[in-house]
C-alpha cells in the first residue's frame, strides 16, 4: 500500500484544506515529518488510518475528535486519502460524524460519510461495506496494520517490554491463534463430559446392583448374604464375584419356587374332591325342600275355590245387559232429532219480518240523490277546462323562446363591431409591410459587393505583416554574421600568434640543434651537415633551449589554432551568403506587394504605418457588411410575414357576413313569435295555467263525494236483501224434514221394549244394575282364569317332587364345608411361597442381564476418557512432571522466535553486533509465565539479561528491530500483503550521535524494494540528515500548516 | 553576492619570486568533536593536528585548503569548537592563507561567523552558497591562482536560487559551476565537498561517511575538467578521481572500523607554472591506531601485547564467552567493540525462507506438540479425536 496524496479539511490541527502530495518522495523514498511539540504530526498518521480503517493509530483518538475545534463551523470535518496497491489506484473519502453549532445557536448534527472509489470505476458507500472492502483488500485488519505499517509513539515498544501474558494477548491478536485456544478448551470440555459420563454410567451400574432382591435373613440362603455384603460396598471390580453369586441365587429360588409350586397341585386336587362330594349333599338337601312348599301351595288354592265360582255368575249378567245397550241409544237420537227441526223454524221467521220494511226505505232514498241536476253542470265543466290545459304550457314555451332570441339578436350586434375593427387593423398592417419592403428591396446586391471588399482588404494585412518577419530575420541573421566575423578574427589573430610562437621556437630548437651539432665539431672533422672541415664560426646553443616535446606542444597548439580559425572563417562566408540571399527574397516581395521599390531602410521605416491602414481598412469593410447582413435578414423576416397578414384579413372579412346572416334570421323569428303568443292568448278562459287548474281540482272533488255516498247506500240495501233471503230457504227446508222424523221416534221406542224382554230383565231398572264397564268386566275374567291356571300347574309339581324324594332324608353339609376350607388355605399358602421365589428369580435375572450391560458401557467409557484426557493435559500444560506449556503457547512461542530471528537480523546491525534477543527457555513452575519472555544477550559480556536493562536508546533499538520483525513475519504469513510503506512515530530523541547515524542506515535499507518510509521527529540532527522533508508549522490560533520539501 | 568576489579580488598575496612555488596542504574530513563507540576522540584529534602542524612547518607550506565537514555535528561540542580555534589560530600567526567549506556534516551557517572579519586574518571560509561561487586570487611568479570554494550546498537551495524545478543532481552541480568564472590563463584550484566518481568505477567508502537522505549524490568526474586541482572532501579514504588532480585527501584520523586498513594522509600540492603541479601525500600517524582483530579467545587473551590501539575483537568461538569484553580490555585497554564470527553467525546471514507456520495444518502442528511433550506419536484414534475436534473450532468462528 503507498500512499499518492493526503488531503485533511479541518482534521486535527488543520484548519484549511491541507495537501500532501507523496509522490514528491519517491525518488528518495525516505522523508521526515518536523516540527515543533503538538504542531501535528502524528495527526497525519492518524488522517491515514483514519481514512483505512475509521480508528485512529494510536488507538487513543476518537473520531468524534478530529474535527478542528478551532475552524469555522460551516468547513466540514473530512480527509481524502489517495493510495496505490498492487498496482491500482484507489480512493477513500472520510467525514466523521460531529455535532456542531451553527450560526444562529443550534446544535446540528453533521451526518458522517465515507465513500471508497475502486480503480474499476466502481463506489462503495457506507461505514460498513467500505471497511469490509478495506479489510479485504490490504488483508490485514486495523490492529495488524498499527503493528505493521504505523510504529505508533510509544505503541511499538510496548512489546518489548511486556511481560509474558500481555504478549500473549498481543500475539493473539495479531496471529490469530485463538483457534488454538479455542482447541484447547474443546478438548477441555470434552474430557470433561466424558469424565461425567463415566460417573453416570457408574452410578447407573450401582444403582441397579442395588436393586438387587435378596432374600430375607430367616431363608439362610447364603450366597444373598454374601452379595449383600458386596452390595454394602459396589466398585467395579467386584463385578465377576457379584455376577456369579447372583446366578447362583437365582438358580437357588427357582428350585425353591419349583418345589412349592408341586405341593400346590396336590393341595388343588384334594380341594376339588371335597368340593364334589359338597355339592352333591345339597343338592339332596334342596329337593326335600322343594316338594313340602310345593304341597303348602296347593292347600291355599283349594280354600278360595267358592268366591271364585260367584264372580264368574256376576259375568254372565253384564254380558247380557250390554246386547240391550244400542236399542236404547237408537230411539232417545230420533227424539231428540224431532225437536231440534221445530226450534230453527220457528227462529228464522221472526228474521224475515224485521228486515223487509228496511230494505224498501234505502232503495228509495238512493233514487233520489241520483236525479240531481247538478251533477250534470258540473260535469261539463270539467271537460272544458282539461282541453285547456295544454294550450297554456304552448304559451310558456312560446314566450321563453322570444326572450332567448331577443338576446341572441344583441350579441351578434356587438359581435359585428368586433369584427370590423379586426379588419380594419389587418388592411393597416399590410399596407405596412408594403411600404418597409419596397425600401430595402435592393440590400442583398449590395452585401455582395461589401463582402468581396473585405477579404481583399484581409489578405492585404497578412501579405503586409509577412514583409515584416522577413525583414526581422534578416536582422538576426545579420548580428549572428556579425558574431561569427568577430570569432574568426580572434582565432586568426590567436592563429597568427601561435604561429610566431611556433616559429620562433623552431627556429630556436634548430639552432640549438645546429648548436648542439656545432658541439661536436671537431677541427679537420667534417660538418654532418655541410661536410665542411673547417668551423670557423660554430653555432651557439642557447641557454634555454626549447623541449621536443614543447615545440611539438607549439606546433600542435599553432596547427589547432589554424584549423579552428579556418573553421571559423568558413562558417562566417556561409552565414554571409544566408544573409544576402534573405536580403534579395524581401525586396522582391516588398516590390510585388507595394508596388514600389524599396531599400531595406526604408521599408523598414515604412513598414509600420503600412500595417496600420491596411488593418484599419480590413475594420471597416468588415463592420459594413456586417450591417448589410442585418438589413438581408430583416427583408427576409418582412416577406414571410405578409401573406399571413393578407390571409388573415379574408378570414375576418368571412366571418363578418356569417355573423350578419344570422342576425336577420333571428330578427325574422321574433316577429312571428309575437304573432303566435297574441293569438293563444284569445282563446284561454283563465289568465294563467295555475288557476285553470285549481278550477279543476274543485269540481273533481264535489263529484266524488257525491258518488261515494251514493255506493255506501246501496251496499247497504243489498246486505239486507240477502239475509232476508237466507231466513226464507231454511224455514222451508225444516218443514219438509218434520213428518219424517216423528215417525222414526215412534218406532226405536217399540225396539227397545221389547230387548228388554227377551233377556230376562223385568224392568227398565234390573237393567241398568247389570250393566258393567268393559274394564271392570275383563279384570274379573283374568282372575278367573289366573286361578285356574295355578291350580292345575301346582298340582303337577307336586306330583313330581313327590316321586323324585320317595327315600330321601337330610345330610349335614358342615363338615364338608369347614375341610374344604383348611385345605383352601393350604394351598392358597404354598402358591405364595412359589409365587416369592419365582419373581424374585425373574427380577434378579433382568437385573444380572442389566448390570452386565451397565458395566461393559462402563468400561468403554472409562477408557475413551483416559485416552482424552490425556490428549486434554498435553493441549492444556496440565501433564504431570512436565513443563506447563500449553498448545497455544506453544504456537506462539515458535512465531516468536521467528520474529526475534528477523528482530534479531537488524537489532546486530543497529546494535553493531552486541545485542541479541532470545526468547528465555527451562521449565518454570508457573503455568502463566513459560515460553514468551524476552531477554537480551549481551555479547560483550555473554550472558543474557531482562530487556528492562537496556538503556532509553538501546530499548528503542530493540523495539525498533522487534517491530520491524514482527512485521516482516506477518506479511510473510499472510502471503502477499504488500506493504510498501512504514511509518515510524518518535523514539529518535533518546538517541546519540552515533546511534542515529546507525538507525538511519537500518532506516534507508528499509527503503529498498520500493518501499515508502517516513519518520517523524523533533530531533534536529534527523533534519540535516533527510532531506525530504514535510516540516508542520504551527500558526498563532492554534492551527498548522504544512510546507513540503525534497 | 557579488561584493564578496570584489573583496576577495582586493586581498592578493604575494610571495617569494623565484623558483619557489605556492605549496598547498589539502586537508578535510576533521569531524572533530566525533565519538567512536562513546569513545571520545578529542585527544586523538588534537594529537593529529598537532603532526599536521608540524608537517606544515616542515614543508613550508604557505596555504591550507579543509573540504569540509570540520565538525561532526551541526552544533559542535565545546571541546570541537576549541580545538579549531587554536589550529586556525596557531596557523593564523604563521601567515598561513586557510580555505575552508562546509561539509554535509557542519551546520554552514555556524561555520560562516565572523567569515568577513576573518578574511582580513587570511582565512577564508565559504559556508553558504548564495548563487555564485566566490574564489581568492592568490599571485605568485607564475601568475594568479584563483582558488575557487563551493561549499555543501542542498538541493533544494540550488533550485530555489536558480529557480530550476529539476531532480537531478548532477544538472543542479552543472548549473552551480556554471557561475564559476574561469580564467584559463590563471591556475584554478576548486575545493568543493561531493561524491565525485570517474566512469562506473566506485571509490572506496567509509561507514562514517553518511551521505544525508536527498543531499549528496554521485557526479562524474568530467564536470571538472576545466580545473587544474580538485580538492574534495567527503571520502574519507585517501584517493584520487579519475585523474591525479582530482583528489580526495581522506580523514586525517581513521574514524571507522570499516577503515581500519586505510592509510591515512595529507595531500601536499606544489603548484608551479600552469601543467606544472607535484602532488605528494604525507602520511599521518595517529596516537591511537585503529584495528581489527579476530580469532578465538584464548588465542587473541595469549597473544596480546598489551596495546593502547582501538580494537574491534572478532570472537571466532562458536558460544559466547561470558564476560568477554571485560576480559579482554585487561590486555586491550581501549577494546571498543567486540563481534562473533562463527557458525551460527554466518548461518544467520543466509536468508532462510520463514517457514510458514500456515503451511502446516493445525492437525500436524499438535502432533508435533504431543510428540515433543509426552515422547510418543499420536495413535490414530487419538489423531481422529484432534481432527474433529479442530473441525469443530472452525465450525464455531463460522
Amino acid at each position: 500500500m503507498k500512499p499518492i496524496k493526503l488531503v485533511m479539511t479541518a482534521f486535527g490541527p488543520y484548519d484549511d484544506e491541507t495537501v500532501i502530495d507523496f509522490t514528491k518522495f519517491y525518488q528518495q523514498r525516505l522523508f521526515l515529518i518536523t516540527g515543533k511539540t503538538g504542531s501535528g504530526k502524528t495527526t497525519i498518521f492518524d488522517a491515514i488510518t483514519y481514512a483505512l480503517y475509521g480508528e485512529s493509530s494510536g488507538g487513543s483518538r476518537m473520531p468524534e475528535t478530529f474535527r478542528c475545534h478551532n475552524s469555522q463551523d460551516e468547513r466540514k470535518t473530512s480527509v481524502v486519502f489517495e493510495f496505490e496497491y498492487k498496482g491500482k489506484q484507489y480512493k477513500i473519502e472520510r467525514c466523521p460524524k460531529y455535532t456542531y453549532h451553527k450560526k444562529i445557536g443550534r446544535k446540528t448534527k453533521e451526518q458522517g460519510q465515507v465513500v471508497l472509489y475502486l480503480p474499476n470505476d466502481e463506489v462503495e458507500e457506507g461505514e460498513n461495506p467500505v471497511n469490509i472492502a478495506v479489510n479485504n483488500l490490504l488483508g490485514i485488519d486495523y490492529v495488524q496494520f498499527r503493528q505493521i505499517v504505523m510504529l505508533a509513539q510509544g505503541q511499538f515498544e510496548k512489546l518489548l517490554h511486556a511481560d509474558s501474558k500481555e504478549r500473549e494477548v498481543i500475539f493473539r491478536k495479531i496471529f490469530d491463534t485463538t483457534k488454538y485456544s479455542a482447541f484447547q478448551d474443546q478438548l477441555r470440555e470434552r474430557t470433561n463430559a466424558r469424565k461425567i459420563e463415566v460417573e453416570t454410567k457408574l452410578s447407573v451400574y450401582n444403582r441397579d446392583l442395588e436393586s438387587i432382591q435378596l432374600a430375607e435373613p430367616e431363608e439362610q440362603i447364603s450366597e444373598s448374604e454374601q452379595l449383600g455384603g458386596i452390595m454394602k460396598h459396589p466398585t467395579p471390580d467386584s463385578y465377576q464375584e457379584c455376577r456369579s453369586l447372583l446366578n447362583e441365587f437365582i438358580q437357588i429360588d427357582q428350585k425353591l419356587g419349583g418345589e412349592a409350586g408341586n405341593e400346590s397341585d396336590q393341595l388343588q386336587k384334594g380341594i376339588l374332591a371335597a368340593t364334589k362330594q359338597k355339592t352333591y349333599a345339597e343338592n339332596n338337601n334342596n329337593l326335600i325342600k322343594a316338594r313340602n312348599e310345593a304341597q303348602e301351595i296347593l292347600d291355599a288354592l283349594e280354600s278360595r275355590k267358592e268366591s271364585i265360582a260367584e264372580i264368574t255368575a256376576e259375568i254372565e249378567r253384564a254380558r247380557k245387559a250390554q246386547s240391550v245397550l244400542p236399542k236404547e241409544m237408537s230411539a232417545n237420537t230420533a227424539a231428540e232429532n224431532k225437536n231440534q227441526a221445530e226450534r230453527d223454524i220457528q227462529e228464522n221467521q221472526g228474521i224475515i219480518d224485521t228486515n223487509s220494511p228496511l230494505e224498501i226505505d234505502i232503495r228509495s232514498k238512493i233514487k233520489t240523490e241520483n236525479e240531481n241536476p247538478e251533477i250534470e253542470q258540473w260535469k261539463t265543466k270539467r271537460t272544458q277546462i282539461s282541453g285547456q290545459i295544454p294550450k297554456y304550457k304552448e304559451l310558456n314555451e312560446k314566450e321563453a323562446e322570444l326572450v332567448r332570441v331577443r338576446k341572441n339578436i344583441a350579441d351578434d350586434t356587438a359581435k359585428l363591431i368586433n369584427v370590423q375593427e379586426t379588419i380594419q387593423g389587418f388592411i393597416n398592417e399590410e399596407k405596412v409591410i408594403n411600404d418597409d419592403l419596397t425600401e430595402i428591396k435592393n440590400c442583398d446586391v449590395e452585401k455582395e459587393k461589401c463582402e468581396k471588399a473585405y477579404q481583399t482588404a484581409k489578405d492585404h494585412v497578412s501579405e503586409v505583416k509577412g514583409l515584416d518577419t522577413d525583414l526581422t530575420k534578416l536582422k538576426e541573421e545579420k548580428e549572428i554574421l556579425i558574431g561569427l566575423q568577430e570569432t574568426a578574427s580572434l582565432l586568426l589573430t590567436e592563429y597568427s600568434a601561435k604561429n610566431t610562437i611556433y616559429t620562433e621556437l623552431h627556429d630556436l630548437f634548430l639552432r640549438e640543434q645546429a648548436g648542439i651539432l656545432a658541439q661536436t665539431l671537431e677541427t679537420e672533422k667534417p660538418c654532418p651537415v655541410c661536410g665542411s672541415t673547417e668551423h670557423p664560426v660554430p653555432a651557439k646553443t642557447s641557454g634555454s633551449p626549447p623541449t621536443k616535446q614543447a615545440l611539438d606542444k607549439s606546433k600542435k597548439g599553432a596547427e589547432t589554432a589554424q584549423i579552428e580559425c579556418e573553421k571559423a572563417s568558413r562558417t562566417s562566408g556561409d552565414q554571409r551568403a544566408k544573409c544576402e540571399g534573405l536580403e534579395e527574397s524581401l525586396r522582391k516581395n516588398a516590390k510585388k506587394i507595394l508596388n514600389k521599390v524599396y531599400t531595406r531602410e526604408e521599408l523598414e521605416a515604412d513598414l509600420p504605418r503600412l500595417i496600420n491602414s491596411a488593418v484599419l481598412n480590413e475594420a471597416d469593410s468588415d463592420a459594413k457588411f456586417k450591417e448589410l447582413q442585418i438589413t438581408c435578414d430583416r427583408k427576409k423576416e418582412l416577406e414571410e410575414k405578409l401573406p399571413q397578414t393578407v390571409k388573415n384579413r379574408e378570414e375576418e372579412v368571412r366571418k363578418k357576413g356569417e355573423i350578419e346572416e344570422r342576425k336577420n334570421g333571428l330578427e325574422i323569428r321574433h316577429g312571428g313569435l309575437e304573432g303566435e303568443i297574441k293569438t293563444l292568448r284569445q282563446d284561454l278562459l283563465y289568465s294563467s295555467k295555475d288557476e285553470a287548474e285549481r278550477e279543476l281540482k274543485t269540481i273533481n272533488a264535489n263529484i266524488k263525494t257525491h258518488d261515494k255516498q251514493i255506493r255506501e247506500w246501496e251496499t247497504e240495501a243489498d246486505q239486507l236483501k240477502s239475509a232476508i233471503e237466507q231466513a226464507r230457504g231454511i224455514v222451508n227446508n225444516r218443514s219438509k224434514q218434520m213428518e219424517g222424523l216423528r215417525i222414526t221416534e215412534k218406532s226405536t221406542r217399540k225396539t227397545f221394549e221389547n230387548a228388554l224382554r227377551e233377556k230376562g230383565f223385568t224392568d227398565k231398572d234390573a237393567y241398568i244394575s247389570a250393566c258393567r264397564d268393559d274394564t271392570i268386566l275383563s279384570a274379573l275374567e283374568t282372575e278367573v282364569s289366573e286361578y285356574t291356571s295355578s291350580h292345575t300347574t301346582a298340582k303337577t309339581k307336586l306330583e313330581q317332587l313327590q316321586a323324585q324324594t320317595i327315600d330321601k332324608v337330610l345330610v349335614d353339609t358342615q363338615e364338608l364345608q369347614t375341610r374344604m376350607e383348611t385345605l383352601g388355605d393350604r394351598k392358597r399358602d404354598a402358591d405364595d411361597r412359589k409365587n416369592n421365589y419365582l419373581i424374585r428369580a425373574h427380577g434378579n435375572t433382568d437385573i444380572c442381564k442389566k448390570i452386565t450391560k451397565d458395566h461393559k458401557a462402563w468400561n468403554d467409557v472409562a477408557n475413551t476418557y483416559g485416552l482424552l484426557k490425556n490428549l486434554s493435559d498435553t493441549a492444556n500444560g496440565s501433564l504431570n512432571e512436565k513443563e506447563k506449556l500449553t498448545f497455544e503457547r506453544y504456537i506462539q512461542m515458535v512465531y516468536f522466535d521467528q520474529v526475534l530471528r528477523m528482530a534479531n537480523e537488524r537489532l546486530d546491525i543497529m546494535s553493531e553486533g552486541r545485542y541479541e534477543l532470545i526468547r528465555r527457555e527451562g521449565g518454570v513452575k508457573y503455568k502463566n509465565v513459560t515460553g514468551l519472555e524476552l531477554d537480551v544477550r549481551d555479547k560483550f559480556t555473554g550472558r543474557p539479561r531482562p530487556v528492562t536493562t537496556l538503556s532509553g536508546g538501546e530499548s528503542f533499538q530493540a523495539s525498533l528491530s522487534l517491530a520491524l520483525g514482527l512485521s516482516d513475519i506477518i506479511q510473510s504469513q499472510n502471503g502477499g500483503v504488500q506493504l510498501d510503506t512504514m511509518f515510524v512515530d518518535e523514539g529518535f530523541g533518546t538517541l546519540d550521535q552515533e546511534a542515529l547515524e546507525i538507525s538511519l542506515r537500518v532506516l534507508k535499507d528499509l527503503t529498498a524494494g520500493n518501499r515508502l518510509v517516513g519518520v517523524i521527529s523533533h530531533v534536529d540532527i534527523l533534519k540535516d540528515y533527510i532531506n525530504p522533508k514535510i516540516e508542520i508549522i504551527k500558526k498563532p490560533g492554534g492551527y498548522s500548516t504544512l510546507r513540503l520539501e525534497t | 553576492m557579488w561584493n564578496r568576489e570584489r573583496k576577495y579580488d582586493q586581498l592578493n598575496k604575494t610571495i617569494q619570486v623565484g623558483d619557489e612555488s605556492v605549496i598547498f596542504l589539502h586537508l578535510g574530513d576533521l569531524h572533530l568533536g566525533k565519538r567512536l563507540h562513546e569513545q571520545n576522540l578529542i585527544e586523538d584529534q588534537k594529537y593529529i593536528l598537532d603532526q599536521i602542524f608540524d608537517i606544515i612547518q616542515n614543508h613550508n607550506v604557505e596555504s591550507v585548503l579543509i573540504a569540509g565537514d570540520v565538525y561532526d555535528k551541526s552544533i559542535p561540542s565545546k571541546e570541537a569548537v576549541n580545538l579549531f580555534d587554536e589550529f586556525l589560530t596557531n596557523l593564523s600567526k604563521m601567515n598561513i592563507a586557510v580555505f575552508i567549506i562546509s561539509g554535509n556534516h557542519d551546520s554552514g551557517d555556524r561555520l560562516n561567523f565572523a567569515s568577513k572579519i576573518l578574511n582580513d586574518n587570511k582565512i577564508y571560509i565559504s559556508g553558504i552558497y548564495e548563487g555564485k561561487v566566490p574564489c581568492v586570487m592568490l599571485s605568485d611568479t607564475y601568475g594568479k591562482i584563483c582558488v575557487h570554494l563551493l561549499p555543501y550546498v542542498r538541493p533544494a537551495s540550488i533550485r530555489q536560487i536558480h529557480h530550476l524545478e529539476t531532480d537531478s543532481y548532477i544538472k543542479l552541480i552543472r548549473e552551480v559551476l556554471k557561475t564559476l568564472s574561469l580564467d584559463p590563463e590563471n591556475r584554478n584550484i576548486l575545493v568543493a565537498h561531493e561524491f565525485v566518481t570517474s566512469g562506473g568505477a566506485l571509490p572506496e567508502r567509509s561507514e562514517s561517511e553518511c551521505d544525508p537522505i536527498g543531499g549528496i549524490e554521485n557526479i562524474d568526474c568530467s564536470l571538472f575538467r576545466d580545473l587544474d586541482y580538485v580538492a574534495l572532501g567527503h571520502l574519507h579514504c585517501p584517493q584520487s578521481v579519475g585523474s591525479d588532480n582530482i583528489r580526495y585527501c581522506g580523514s586525517p584520523l581513521k574514524y571507522s572500523f570499516s577503515e581500519a586498513r586505510h592509510k591515512k594522509s595529507v595531500t601536499l600540492i606544489e603548484m608551479k607554472e600552469k601543467g606544472n603541479m607535484h602532488i605528494e601525500q604525507i602520511p599521518l600517524k595517529p596516537q591511537h591506531d585503529l584495528r581489527e582483530i579476530e580469532g578465538p579467545f584464548l588465542e587473541l587473551m595469549s597473544n596480546a601485547e598489551k596495546t593502547e590501539d582501538y580494537i574491534h575483537a572478532v570472537l571466532t568461538d562458536d558460544t559466547c564467552i561470558i564476560d568477554g569484553l571485560d576480559n579482554l580490555r585487561a590486555c586491550y585497554p581501549r577494546i571498543l567493540k567486540l563481534t562473533y564470527n562463527n557458525i551460527r553467525t554466518r548461518e544467520d546471514k543466509i536468508i532462510r525462507p520463514v517457514e510458514s507456520i500456515q503451511n502446516k495444518s493445525p492437525a500436524e502442528l499438535f502432533a508435533e506438540f504431543y510428540d515433543l511433550m509426552n515422547n510418543t506419536p499420536l495413535t490414530p484414534e487419538q489423531t481422529a479425536v484432534v481432527i474433529k475436534a479442530f473441525d469443530t473450532v472452525d465450525q464455531g468462528e463460522k
